[in-house]
């Protein structure tokens, strides 16, 4: 699995460019899916087929996507003005090298030399208005062979094992997820399952209602990289979840109140299966399960996660147990006999 | 039979903070049932009791849910940091009393030495008595709801006073409504939807699942006559029904605005048009459901919202069920 997500998190997905990552899930997956499809938004919708038929439907869901830039403008001195995709801190974003548009043109997002700037500037994170790439052109012209205003941009940061457990990357938010839905493709599974790979999670969950329209589900499974906020500058509930502390089932978050049943039976499952398992003692952010569990008649909708640590950031952190964890957790609940997750 | 009271009565011994309503539900079901009405749950547990007809589709909705507490932390000392279940107002948790669905009673205080333009809900806490992580959590798990401990009062002049006016009442209201039609041809689809505190959830589902007609909304609505609301609004308690004009996430089909106005004068039912600049209801999410859903609403004006002591005078509640109950024994409305 650490070598799924290696391979995941070295690819790009800004929102709405996410080609790259599904190019190699549908390749990924083509000898085990039973039938693959791309809806008109971009989804790819892998549905594999089990020892049994389920009487209802179950999709499981991570998004492909991830935080980026989009290029605005070509200066005339040859930098280029941008755009956050979705939420990105502008104070992780300053002096962080990128990568901009599929021909992965490098450049940084600079700020003057503190030799440069008063007290009172250093004391405010710059304006978006204020900060630009340079991609080193000295003039528009020159910029404008390499970049057009509608490129995408991501950070450029490889992936690394920072000690035997714990990896650094960027999109950990949500190749996690993608990398268990893989590696549980490639599994046989107990019952017909469809696997949803979504679009556009971090600009306000887009894809996944078109994904849940066409599937039409009656149970749902989002699972996703979560805040961890297990560093010095947090205590008590403000940690959020740990790192370690294995998958984190889905209470309830800033979009949805997740399932209780569903929430209760991942809760006995783990403690049964001895599966480490944990709460956030925070209610913020959101993920697909916040357009999955109101769409149509509406679904009953549970979600496993991976706690990271610095998400949206260049350098996300996460720990491969906790991976194993919910792909353990995961993969016990598809198997579950189907009745059992309708009492 | 019940009487409307009754029926308000009974929903005050049940507690259904958002993503908590069961209890809520099986009440309200086995008073629709005991009437003869059927009844299910959808997959957010949204009830929707039905009462066929052979005319148009009607969706009536009510939401179930309050706000409430949920609890995310215990600490060392046995303190529950929690967050909000809905709109909760810091300036009404101060020292209050709470009480979690099993039972466990507990108030909501303050991190002290702190100035009260600096309390959020994240440096409050719940007290349960405990003395340690222990002992709190052989009462309170993260992920327990609670809400605020109080019960119906009467005041004077007919007056009530109780928290979760909103929405005991839209929920009293059409329970009590449909258990007595006498002549209705319409096709009823009475949803008591969940979720309403924390975006008008549940009655997007139900409203899908009805792909009804037309839709009525029973909630309650902001009271401007108390002190301070100068300028705000007209809407008053004692003034009569509700009729919604419209509300931050749904301007009333003139249809159906024009058919209550029309109804209420018919019938000499008091009643006040009640325009909403801060706020929404469930019909926010209904009339944009499936093709549209042409969408009104009926509300009780109500004072100090979401507080433990909202009050609300009982003639307007049943001016208000007066006024659903004519509407749809005399198919007013039209489409």
């Amino acid at each position: 699995m650490t070598e799924k997500l290696n391979k995941l998190c070295s690819l790009t997905g800004s929102s709405g460019f996410e080609d790259e990552v599904r190019n190699y899930i549908r390749e990924h997956v083509a000898d085990y899916a039973d039938e693959i499809r791309e809806d008109s938004i971009g989804n790819l919708i892998v549905f594999k087929k089990g020892a049994n038929r389920r009487k209802k439907k179950l999709m499981v869901c991570a998004h492909m996507d991830e935080v980026g830039m989009i290029i605005k403008e070509v200066t005339a001195d040859g930098y280029l003005k941008f755009d956050f995709v979705g939420g990105v801190d502008r104070r992780v974003a300053i002096g962080k090298r990128v990568l901009v548009g599929d021909k992965k043109i490098p450049g940084l997002i600079g700020l003057r030399a503190i030799h440069l700037t008063t007290k009172e500037e250093r004391k405010k994170t710059p304006k978006l208005s204020e900060l630009c790439i340079d991609i080193g052109c000295e003039k528009k012209p020159s910029a404008e062979k390499l970049v057009s205003p509608g490129d995408y941009a991501i950070f450029d940061s490889d992936v690394k094992m920072l000690s035997e457990h714990r990896i650094k990357a960027r999109a950990i938010d949500d190749r996690a997820g993608c990398a268990v839905m893989l590696k549980l493709l490639e599994e046989d599974l107990a019952y017909d399952t469809y696997f949803a790979f979504t679009v556009q999670e971090e600009v306000g969950c887009r894809g996944a209602v078109s994904a849940s329209y066409s599937v039409e589900p009656d149970l749902a499974l989002v699972i996703e990289g979560t805040t961890a906020a297990d560093i010095p500058s947090s205590e008590g509930a403000g940690r959020v979840c740990s790192l370690a502390n294995g998958a984190v089932i889905g209470c309830m978050d800033g979009s949805t109140i997740y399932d209780k049943k569903l929430f209760e039976f991942l809760r006995r499952l783990a403690e049964e299966k001895g599966i480490k398992w944990q709460m956030k003692s925070k209610v913020a952010g959101g993920t697909d399960a916040g357009k999955i569990h109101i769409s149509k008649k509406g679904v009953r909708t549970t979600s496993l996660s991976v706690p990271t640590r610095y998400i949206h950031s260049p350098s996300c952190v996460a720990d491969t147990r906790d991976m194993e964890a919910v792909l353990m957790l995961a993969r016990e609940f598809i198997n579950s006999e189907e009745e059992k997750l309708y009492v | 039979m019940y009487s409307l009271k009754d029926v308000l009565k009974k929903l005050y011994k049940t507690k259904s903070p958002s993503g908590f309503e069961g209890e809520t539900a099986s009440v309200i079901a086995e008073i629709a049932e005991s009437a003869g009405l059927s009844c299910e749950l959808d997959a957010l547990g949204n009830l929707i009791v039905r009462r066929p007809g052979v005319g148009k589709k009607v969706l009536i909705d009510a939401h179930m849910d309050t706000t409430g507490f949920l609890a995310t932390y215990v600490d060392e000392k046995g303190f529950i940091r929690f967050d909000a279940l809905g709109g909760l107002s810091v300036a009404e948790l101060h020292n209050t009393p709470i009480v979690f669905l099993n039972g466990t009673r507990g108030t909501v205080s303050y991190e002290q030495k702190t100035e009260i333009k600096d309390r959020k809900i994240s440096s409050m806490f719940i007290d349960i008595g405990a003395d340690s992580a222990e002992s709190a959590k052989k009462h309170v798990l993260p992920g327990d709801a609670a809400i605020f401990a109080g019960e119906l009062c009467e005041l004077s002049e007919n007056r009530i006073c109780a928290p979760y006016l909103d929405n005991r009442l839209g929920c009293a209201i059409a329970l009590y409504t449909i258990i007595n039609l006498k002549n209705c041809e319409y096709d009823i689809y009475a949803v008591f939807s969940v979720q309403e505190e924390v975006g008008c959830r549940g009655a997007r589902t139900a409203a899908y699942l009805s792909d009804a007609d037309f839709a009525i909304v029973l909630d309650v609505t902001d009271s401007c006559d108390s002190p301070g609301f100068d300028g705000y609004g007209e809407t008053k308690l004692s003034g009569g029904t509700a009729i919604k004009i419209m509300d931050k996430a749904v301007i009333a089909h003139p249809t159906i605005v024009s058919a209550m106005i029309e109804c209420a004068e018919k019938n000499k039912i008091p009643y006040q048009r009640d325009i909403v600049t801060a706020g929404g209801t469930d019909g926010g999410s209904i009339h944009l459901t499936q093709k549209g859903i042409p969408t009104g609403g009926i509300s009780v004006p109500v004072r100090y919202m979401h507080s433990p002591c909202e009050i609300a005078d009982m003639s307007d509640v049943e001016n208000s069920a007066k006024l659903l109950s004519e509407l749809l024994e005399t198919q007013a409305i039209i489409f």
